[in-house]
């Protein structure tokens, strides 16, 4: 069991619960969302609202090998559920789309460079992505989509 | 500026798994707090535990308006824990794992 989650486990009360939020590995996506109609402008309010939202998948940011390093948690999880009688047992894991917006290029870019160590947009990707936004009809947002994994383990 | 506000789907995910009400909690690599505020003060006690001051610090600031003796930030690292045996009810980490 790594230590974190050796820890986590000690300082757990019998049943405890632990909870995991992290990305998989799969790769980044570049979308671009517009409104469908003016009248949307708020459509970041509710984004799951499919009717009112124009989504334009672009394609996928580069990744370098520090992609793998978020398996590291999914496995540190395994080995916990691996580990008994004085481990974890699985409640239930599920997956959603943790996403960032961005209103121009620029931002996006910069964001990357500051937080995002492992993932850069390539100039064909930003290019796509700036003709896709040149023809939405409503002021568009650059979405990023990351896969997040949540896992819930019951301390055993 | 990026919109980087937990999302709606999120929290309602999170929810789907865990109850926080009156749960003593401890959140491992909660950063600044992004994930703590939709969930800590339903809690009986929530510590939220980040190994990087600053980003301690500005949980702090956005705490600022909330503050509550059941949350409390401490600056600490999740594989050495400063906490006694079966102290809490729910380990929470935020992308924190890897």
């Amino acid at each position: 069991m790594s230590s974190a989650v050796a820890e986590a486990h000690r300082v757990l009360r019998p049943r405890g619960q632990l909870l995991d939020l992290h990305p998989t590995d799969e790769p980044t996506a570049l979308e671009v969302w517009h409104a469908r109609y003016q009248a949307q402008a708020d459509f970041l309010e509710q984004p799951e609202n499919l009717e009112a939202i124009h989504r334009a998948p672009i394609g996928y940011l580069d990744h370098d090998e520090t992609l793998g390093d978020f398996t590291a948690a999914t496995d540190a999880l395994t080995e916990a559920l691996d580990t008994n009688p004085r481990g974890f047992s699985l409640q239930r894991a599920t997956t959603f789309n943790y996403r960032y917006f961005f209103d121009s290029l620029d931002e996006l870019t910069d964001y990357l460079e500051e937080n995002w160590e492992h993932a850069t947009a390539s100039d064909a990707l930003l290019e796509q992505a700036l003709t896709v936004m040149a023809q939405a009809t409503t002021p568009p947002k650059l979405v990023i989509v990351q896969r997040v994994v949540v896992t819930a383990l019951r301390k055993t | 500026m990026p919109l980087l506000e937990p999302s709606a789907l999120e929290l309602k995910t999170i929810r789907t798994l865990a109850n926080f009400s009156g749960q003593r909690v401890i959140e491992i690599g909660a950063g600044d707090g992004r994930l703590s505020w939709p969930f800590a003060l339903e809690a009986a006690l929530w510590i939220a535990l980040d190994p990087d001051a600053e980003e301690v610090g500005a949980a702090a600031s956005t705490l600022r308006d909330q503050t509550s003796p059941t949350v409390r930030l401490v600056v600490g690292d999740g594989r050495t824990l400063c906490f006694p045996d079966e102290t809490f009810d729910l380990a929470l980490f935020t992308w924190s794992l890897c």
